[in-house]
């Protein structure tokens, strides 16, 4: 049972002095005027749309109530600078044998419209959560961020990396009963290859009839136009949930998701906007390390909450058991109600400014950084984030490959920034587009405030979630708030920076980022598995961002998975002959071995 | 019911009015002169002073970025009072004149205006206003013209009812018989008698336009940021009813005050004026 | 008779009209929204090739009105298409999310009814008293609270803070007839207590003119009970008035249930339609406003039909 809510109270108090206040027309009273009245407040969440993480800043859904901080009552403590000291990974053993049944109902912040065909659909963090539970990925990350054969037993390539063999476990089906064998998965890499943005993640499998051979009832060797060494990341999120040819055959493939995942979708378990019901699948291949067979849950409700006030009302009323959420501001105030589940300080999304480098004044590099140097970090950090997450000097966040104490990104100064600004000399107003939700608007609204004090004329431009994303891909924007980027890969980043992506029209770069410097460490990730190289390649990668200002980094994005008491197990996942799979990951979360008591 | 002095307004009613009058004097004169009012802080500036309930430096408390709540509401105000004045005044002049016209004259006339009316009526007013603003852009001006819309088919309707009503009694198929213009009988006679019902609609018109306005920020396609208006800070407040609930309160508060005013005011003078 | 006849046949000639005219506006309104579904759908995905053929798919390099009228003949012989994004049937989706609005709507016109009726003939009936200034004052408190703020302090207070409504989502009438009321309770009360005020204010004024009418002193004079009175020659007359507004008052609720649904996590036709706008699921959207509309157009019918009754002047006015 979740604790008594004492702010409840304080509310309770306060609307009804409300209601008082305006029965009695008493302009006093009202109650706001109480002094303890607690520092802060709001949490945005960030929704995800794009495939595994693109997304503009922000999402659908509006601000956050709740927020009591509990130690300083008026402002974000500035000293707040070291990372935050985080349990590593809050996996607990349990405390006693997992009970079987049960229904576990989750709170998820946005739908998947497009539904749940791998190839087709565009994940988000809501999305992967209830991928992770129908199908089973080809790989996922384990506790150090290294890519791990899942359904597959074995990923090997030839020295050059040219020459991939996926070889799959044995006896496993999928949920209608059909062998997940070599066949299946050279359908399920095909369909891939075909799908909207899938198909640009793949262009190393030039044609996927003739580049993919079956070798034996499991394995399935590929063949790359050219050498990838890097090739498992790419099937970790979206590419790697292994669907069943069955599904792809069917003219439902979007409504009912067929895997060999621990639930299963069974007929029109899908309501969209409404629910997603995953229902235990008994015959799942995977037993826990005491053998027993998993999942233990029953079934899986899965609700979309957009509103995150009611998403956390709804776990604070008890009707769900859990929710995921990415807004620091809200951190401590759960960390004080519920469990929670932090996402490790490694591999988190960055929050930062796009810049289309394809509109004057930023095609000039002196634009960018005088934008940069007029974007007080420190404060926005403060302001956006509590405090409770870390500035951003780059795309990798600390632990992460690639990560630099010092980037030599440009800091704070206003007046040098104004003053390059003015070198500049670009007179007209510049636009910074944001979405509709209520937390981004403030978001903009403090950046262009801060930019208005160097003398940069700026102006908002705000549109539906849905056209933001359209016009930053079609290049129709100057700045937009964004998110994405976790480092946990640079192959998976090659979409998003190589210059190859970089069109006139629609680019997967948005930023239309044009680098040699870039450009060369992609093709430099592509040829090495060792892990000190890929660190002085992506620290590479990390200085020349912060040479040219690609980006205006402000700071990494915090998921957090907050439970009942009733729920054991959260985030735990076994990679068979492995260890432990990173619990939470830019919002992905695996349900696979949780009981509730 | 007791014998009133028509010629007196009693005494509480006159303090209820001088006060209602105060308000909304007060109101006005914040919002006209926010720009040159020196000791307002300026509504956009962020400080680190975040959701601090009222002090003296900041009279309503700060929002989320350390803004003024204040200073916002004040200029929340123009932006509010401005949207509601201007579509309110649309909506029942507008509305009225075709409610009017389509409820004396009957015939084609009825039908091409009713059948208007219903149209607008069968759009769900406030997916057509959404719908509007997105097609025509996102601005005061769109916003000003969705909202009025939605106003305009209602008034018209009522209007169209009550003339109906007024125009099949007695007197005025007695003024018809005697032969009164169509002018004359709709300004004197159906005019004076459908008025108290349209003023009052009119009031109300106003405070549905405000908080209709609130609903459109509420999905986020209300004026663009960074404008402010009264319907835009209780939805960004919204969220944070249990931390910092002054953000709600207040421009709740200030709302709630108006339409009051604007209501107690408008009908205490009504009164009076239809009893001379 | 053939009188009523000829203006039955006028009258269903007129709505099927109105419906044709509405929802080719909405239709064409639709056409007109910046973006096309196709690169929405494909989001940062979209390429040349892709984008092409998803246009080619839906047709949208083809005439208007060509289009519209494909549709329309598809949604007459009962085929309302399917929902671009995931390929759902909108029969299916409508289905799912028209049981939990309707249900609210009623719900909602019930509680208003029922709030409305009694204040407001009280507040006419005791006018200029403090009991009238009251229920004036709150009722104008509860009109400048916005749905969205009064729904959020419901659900902290009710939901969060004492657990009485569950927000688990919307329950069926035949699941649990318990849990289907309550989880319906808060939102249609929220939604009454915003229209209820406006229902007040206009039956008030409306029984004030009635009273001060000379034919209700007359009743008065010949010594009728207060409650026979407040019946027969309040709530009577002012019918029409409330019949006119309720029947405006059904169509615009569905504005409200988009909000409502929103913030009581009640998956129905309103927050399903806001949705289906931002994604520009035209197909979606269309259909459901045309029912929507065509639903009301028909309530509009019978309103006047209503007035036929209550109001026999108009009727002889009408059929002449």
């Amino acid at each position: 049972m979740p604790k008594p809510n004492f702010k409840s109270k304080l509310l309770w108090r306060y609307s009804v002095g409300l209601f008082l206040a305006l029965a009695l027309v008493a302009a006093a009273c009202g109650g706001g005027d109480d002094s303890s009245s607690p520092a802060d407040t709001t949490g945005g969440s960030q929704a995800t749309s794009g495939t595994d993480a693109s997304t503009p800043g922000g999402s659908s859904n509006g601000e956050s109530s709740n927020g009591t901080s509990a130690t300083d009552a008026s402002s974000p403590n500035p000293d707040n600078q070291t990372p935050p000291d985080q349990p590593e990974t809050p996996v607990e053993t349990p405390k006693s044998n997992p009970v079987y049944g049960g229904t576990l109902t989750m709170g998820l912040e946005a739908e998947t419209g497009q539904g749940w065909n791998p190839a087709t659909t565009q994940c988000a963090p809501s999305c992967h959560v209830i991928m992770r539970t129908v199908f089973d990925s080809l790989f996922y990350e384990d506790a150090d961020g290294n890519f791990q054969p899942y359904i597959l037993e074995s990923a090997t390539s030839n020295d050059d990396f040219t020459e991939w063999t996926f070889t799959l476990r044995p006896n496993i089906s999928f949920h209608d009963g059909t062998p997940a064998n070599s066949a299946a998965l050279k359908r399920h890499i095909t369909e891939i290859t075909k799908g909207f943005l899938t198909g640009q993640v793949l262009t190393v499998i030039a044609d996927p009839d003739n580049d993919m051979e079956i070798i034996d009832d499991l394995s399935l060797l590929i063949r790359l136009s050219t050498p990838v060494a890097s090739f498992p990341p790419l099937f970790s999120g979206q590419l790697g949930y292994f669907a069943a040819p069955s599904q792809y055959d069917s003219d439902d493939s979007a409504q009912r998701p067929i895997g060999t995942g621990p639930f299963k979708c069974e007929e029109s378990c899908w309501k969209v906007d409404e629910e997603f019901v995953a229902t235990r699948n008994p015959s799942y291949w995977k037993q826990d390390s005491e053998g027993r067979q998993l999942p233990y849950l029953d079934r899986i409700i899965f609700r979309p909450i957009p509103d995150s006030d009611t998403r956390q009302a709804a776990l604070s009323s008890g009707d769900i058991n859990v929710i995921h959420d990415n807004s620091p501001l809200d951190a401590p105030d759960y960390a004080e109600e519920f469990n929670v589940l932090v996402e490790e300080q490694r591999f988190r999304q960055t929050g930062y400014v796009l810049i289309n480098h394809d509109r004057s004044p930023f095609d000039d590099v002196r634009a960018r950084r005088a934008l940069a140097l007029c974007t007080d970090q420190e404060l926005y950090h403060l302001l956006r984030g509590g405090g409770n997450t870390l500035v951003a000097n780059g795309p990798f966040s600390p632990n992460t490959p690639g990560w630099l104490a010092d980037t030599g990104y440009p800091s704070f100064d206003p007046d040098a920034g104004s003053a390059l600004w003015e070198e500049v000399g670009y007179s007209e107003q510049i636009s910074i587009s944001t979405s509709n939700d209520p937390f981004n608007r403030t978001s903009t609204e403090l950046l262009a405030e801060m930019w208005n004090d160097c003398g940069i004329d700026i102006g908002i431009t705000q549109v539906d979630q849905g056209q933001l994303i359209t016009n930053a891909v079609g290049g129709n924007f100057q700045l937009v708030l964004w998110r994405n980027h976790t480092g946990i890969s640079l192959e998976i980043e090659r979409i998003w920076w190589h210059s190859d992506n970089a069109r006139a029209g629609f680019s997967v770069n948005a930023a239309r980022i044009r680098n040699p410097v870039i450009d060369q460490a992609f093709e430099d990730v592509r040829q090495t598995t060792d892990p000190d190289e890929l660190r002085q390649i992506a620290e590479r990668v990390n200085l020349e961002f912060a040479q040219q200002v690609h980006n205006i980094w402000l700071f990494w994005s915090l998921w957090q998975i907050i439970y009942d008491d009733s729920v054991q197990n959260m985030g735990v996942l076994h990679i068979p002959d492995h260890g432990p799979a990173l619990p939470a990951y830019e919002g992905r979360i695996n349900l696979t071995e949780v009981w509730r008591e | 019911m007791k014998p009133h002095n028509p010629n007196r307004i009693r005494p509480t009613l006159l303090v209820g009015l001088i006060l209602a009058g105060i308000w909304l004097a007060v109101i006005i004169v914040f919002a006209v002169f926010a720009p040159i009012m020196g000791f307002l802080p300026d509504p956009g500036r962020f400080s680190l002073n975040v959701n601090q309930g009222p002090s003296w430096g900041a009279w309503f408390g700060t929002d989320e970025i350390g803004r003024d709540l204040f200073a916002r509401v004040v200029w929340g105000s123009r932006l509010s009072l401005l949207i509601a004045l201007i579509s309110t005044a649309f909506g029942t002049i507008v509305g009225g004149f075709l409610g009017l016209l389509a409820g004396y004259f009957k015939g084609w006339i009825d039908d091409f205006i009713s059948g208007t009316v219903n149209i607008m009526l069968s759009l769900p007013a406030l997916i057509f206003a959404l719908l509007l603003v997105t097609i025509l852009e996102q601005n005061l001006r769109n916003v000003t013209i969705a909202v009025s819309l939605l106003s305009t088919p209602a008034v018209a309707r009522i209007v169209r009812a009550q003339t109906l009503r007024i125009a099949s009694r007695g007197y005025v198929e007695v003024a018809q018989s005697i032969g009164a213009t169509r002018l004359r009988i709709i300004f004197r006679e159906i005019l004076p008698n459908i008025l108290p019902v349209v003023l009052s609609l009119c009031f109300i018109a106003f405070g549905i336009v405000i908080v209709a306005e609130g609903s459109l920020s509420f999905i986020g396609k209300s004026v663009p940021s960074p404008s402010i208006t009264w319907g835009s800070l209780l939805a960004s407040g919204r969220g944070k009813l249990e931390d910092a609930p002054h953000l709600t309160i207040y421009p709740a508060l200030i709302i709630f005050l108006t339409l009051l005013s604007v209501n107690y005011a408008g009908n205490v003078l009504l009164n009076r004026a239809s009893r001379n | 008779m053939s009188q009523l006849s000829t203006f039955i046949g006028k009258r269903l000639l007129w709505l099927t009209s109105i419906v044709v005219v509405v929802t080719f506006i909405t239709f064409w309104l639709l056409n007109l929204l910046p973006g096309d579904p196709c690169t929405l759908s494909s989001g940062s995905g979209a390429t040349e090739e892709n984008l092409a053929r998803c246009r080619d798919n839906l047709k949208l390099g083809s005439n208007l009105f060509v289009r519209y009228f494909d549709w329309l003949t598809d949604c007459l012989t009962g085929d309302f298409g399917e929902s671009y994004r995931n390929g759902i049937e909108v029969s299916t989706i409508l289905a799912q999310k028209l049981p939990a609005t309707s249900w609210l709507i009623l719900y909602t016109m019930v509680l208003t009814l029922l709030i409305s009726i009694p204040l407001g003939t009280i507040a006419a009936y005791r006018r200029n008293s403090w009991v009238d200034s009251t229920i004036s004052t709150t009722s104008f408190g509860m009109l400048s609270i916005p749905a969205f703020v009064l729904g959020s302090i419901m659900v902290l207070v009710f939901s969060v803070q004492f657990k009485w409504f569950p927000l688990g989502g919307y329950v069926g009438p035949t699941e649990n007839l318990i849990e289907h009321w309550k989880s319906l309770f808060l939102p249609a009360l929220t939604l009454a207590l915003g229209s209820a005020p406006i229902y007040v204010q206009l039956l008030r004024a409306d029984m004030v003119e009635n009273l001060e009418e000379n034919f209700t002193a007359a009743v008065r004079a010949k010594g009728l009970p207060t409650r026979k009175l407040i019946f027969r020659h309040l709530l009577r007359p002012s019918s029409f008035t409330l019949v006119t507004l309720a029947g405006i008052n059904a169509a615009q609720l569905i504005n409200a249930t988009v909000v409502v649904e929103f913030i009581f996590n009640v998956a129905g036709v309103g927050s399903f339609l806001i949705d289906s706008v931002f994604a520009q699921d035209y197909l979606v959207v269309q259909t459901i406003t045309a029912l929507i509309a065509t639903a009301f157009v028909v309530l509009n019918a019978l309103v006047d039909a209503i007035y036929l009754v209550l109001d026999p002047r108009v009727r002889t006015r009408k059929l002449t």
